[in-house]
């Protein structure tokens, strides 16, 4: 005798659990779950932050003015070029990362050691290879480390980092340049407008921009990431960049506490 | 006219062409069968068919649906990326797997009339234990100390991440699937190995889901100008690569566990190896990520990411079929041996889901299409039984 699979079946047994659903239904099932579901994910990650007053999200808009202009010297936006958000990867534009022979000294005043702004504790040194061989060291605040790289981060909370690099383009082309580097690291970049400000007579232009965006773990997880970055071009030529970043939670007043004392070190 | 199986002796009808006691090929005399798959015959084990590997119950009654399924939970997500729903997109694609799994369970009755210990211990303890995960892993692998620029390079903390991640998920993703497995309701490798797979990508998502807190909180519902590729390249990863690997090391892990044939899973030595060697998979998978991530960029790194996770998941899910189809096999030859029935063996009238024929008294497997009896969903099961009942 043989039955075709299809042939329809009586009701379950009393007190079984399953009642065969369509295939339509099923699919239909399982495609409003997983949306209703992510909503929800969405949803109450956004409930969750709002109830905790975690610091808002550092993805910036192109009009919304920078926050930390209080704590800034005074800065001219219309000496500065506006730059255009330039969502150009990686792949179709490559980017030479090769730090030339540091000028910091050309390009930069001395670093301010005795009074570190932001009200932070001044602990190890960043040594920086000047172009003549010699070096000269910027100070960190407590609980920061140098590294082998010549760059710098925080041990401990705030969880931050210093990418410090100099470059032979001029400024303009630095900021396109690792505006696109940044376009094809993060995800979903944005970063408010450049603006400019003359600092020092070694300088012939200086510009910051913040940004934030994404980016994605090799375990799959993807974390928020936000930043400042300073570009600064010497007489020389010389572009030096200092991206000031991290993709830990740190407060507004931590956050601009070392943005003020970052900036004091690089002459701003 | 009747005719004896050559492997184990059980009386055969000379038309058939599988032992319905050990589902040996009796037309090629091949007890290995692998051109014939005992979850579903018309594939070969060498196969990869991702719904008959880990939804193997599946295969027989609804041989079409949960792949239309699967490829709705995966499509959906990259649909409302495309629509600039990337935070939506991104949890979606975390949970689609998992939810999979429970209307798997459900239109199987893989739990057996009893959802409360299969939901809570396979899903929701799995999916906490992810949480925990990726909460460890924050607080041991900071950022600190990679530069923007070269924060992606295949340096030691890649290495390091990437042997705490594999350990986490191996050591915990496991907890809930092995201590079902130790109930005789849920004894043998078949079981195992589905909720340890489902186990597996319900803790993937606690860990997406955690890891992605952040950026799902502080995100807009939508975004213009998000940068789609790039968002489907990674919705592919957290949505189908993660859960389907991490399943499937976990799974391979717990149907160790449960061992071949029937009784409480045991911690034995194919269990240690078996464990070593989804440790080794999962670091491999990860480190291989961070490595590519260092070595190419842009697009290049996304298609060089999405195709080492093919490779590592077509691996493990031909490894899956391989261990599956032998154990199924196996447990049979070796009830034969013994002279004893297994607890699956079709009892009375019963019929293969898979063909509609009539399956012998006590088969382990079809006599006509080969598909084994213990790949039937309880569901099935019931069915013919509320049947013979009814008549």
């Amino acid at each position: 005798m043989n039955q075709p699979a299809s042939t329809p079946t009586p009701a379950s047994a009393p007190g079984t659990l399953n009642v065969r659903v369509n295939p339509q239904a099923l699919i239909g099932g399982i495609v409003v779950a997983v949306v209703l579901l992510g909503f929800g994910f969405k949803l109450g990650a956004k409930g969750s932050a709002d109830a905790t007053d975690a610091p808002p999200a550092q993805v910036l808009d192109e009009e919304q003015p920078a926050t930390l202009d209080e704590d800034l010297p005074a800065l001219d936006p219309a000496q500065g070029p506006e730059i255009a958000p330039t969502p150009t990867t990686l792949a179709e534009t490559p980017i030479e990362l090769d730090p030339v022979v540091t000028t910091v000294a050309e390009t930069m005043p001395p670093p301010v050691t005795d009074e570190p702004s932001g009200g932070l504790e001044v602990g190890s040194s960043l040594p920086v290879v000047l172009a003549d061989g010699s070096t000269i060291d910027v100070p960190l605040p407590e609980g920061w480390v140098a590294d082998e790289n010549g760059n710098a981060h925080s041990e401990g909370p705030p969880w931050m980092n210093v990418f410090i690099a100099n470059f032979n383009w001029g400024h303009e082309e630095a900021i396109t340049k690792y505006l696109d580097y940044l376009a094809g690291e993060v995800k979903d970049f944005d970063h408010s407008k450049s603006q400019s400000v003359t600092v020092s007579p070694n300088i012939v232009a200086f510009s910051y921009f913040q940004y934030g965006g994404t980016v994605q773990w090799s375990n799959g997880g993807s974390r928020a990431v936000y930043g400042f970055v300073q570009i600064g071009t010497g007489t020389n030529g010389t572009t030096t960049i200092v991206d000031w970043w991290s993709d830990s939670d740190v407060t507004d007043e931590v956050a601009r506490s070392h943005f003020k004392y970052f900036a004091a070190q690089f002459g701003v | 006219m009747s005719t004896s199986c050559p492997n184990c002796g059980a009386s055969t009808a000379t038309l058939h062409r599988f032992c319905w006691r050990c589902g040996t090929d009796l037309l090629r005399n091949d007890k290995k069968r692998i051109s014939q798959y005992a979850v579903h015959p018309g594939e070969s084990v060498n196969s990869l068919n991702v719904v008959t590997s880990i939804m193997p119950q599946a295969s027989g009654d609804a041989p079409q649906v949960f792949r239309f399924a699967l490829i709705a939970a995966v499509g959906v997500p990259l649909l409302l990326a495309i629509f600039g729903f990337v935070a939506v997109a991104l949890a979606t694609a975390a949970v689609s797997v998992p939810v999979l799994y429970l209307f798997y369970f459900y239109d199987t009755n893989e739990w057996d009339d009893a959802p409360g210990p299969v939901i809570g211990l396979v899903v929701g303890a799995s999916a906490l234990l992810g949480v925990v995960s990726a909460q460890v892993q924050s607080w041991l692998v900071k950022p600190a100390g990679r530069s923007l620029v070269d924060g992606y390079a295949f340096d030691r903390l890649t290495l390091v991440s990437s042997l705490i991640g594999a350990v986490l998920a191996v050591a915990l993703a496991q907890v809930g699937p092995v201590t079902l497995a130790r109930r005789p309701k849920f004894d043998d490798l078949i079981d195992g190995l589905t909720f340890g797979v489902a186990a597996g990508s319900s803790f993937a998502a606690g860990e997406t889901l955690t890891a992605s807190w952040k950026y799902l909180a502080n995100s807009p519902l939508r975004i213009d100008d998000a940068e789609t590729m790039r968002w489907i390249a990674d919705l592919l990863q957290v949505g189908l690569f993660k859960p389907l690997i991490v399943g499937a090391v976990v799974g391979l892990v717990v149907a160790a566990f449960s061992g071949v044939g029937e009784g409480p899973g045991r911690f034995t030595y194919s269990y240690l190896t078996t464990s070593l060697l989804a440790l080794v998979l999962l670091f491999l998978w990860y480190a291989g990520n961070g490595a590519l991530a260092g070595i190419a960029n842009g697009s290049t790194r996304v298609v060089a990411s999405l195709a080492w996770s093919l490779v590592v998941a077509g691996y493990l899910i031909l490894r899956l079929r391989v261990v599956m189809h032998t154990a199924l096999i196996e447990a049979a030859a070796e009830a034969a041996a013994r002279g004893s029935s297994l607890k699956s063996a079709n009892i009375g009238v019963g019929y293969c889901p898979e063909c509609g024929v009539a399956l012998i008294d006590g088969a382990n497997f079809c006599s006509t299409c080969g598909t084994s009896v213990r790949a039937h969903s309880r569901t099935a099961r019931k069915d013919i039984i509320t049947e013979r009942t009814a008549s």
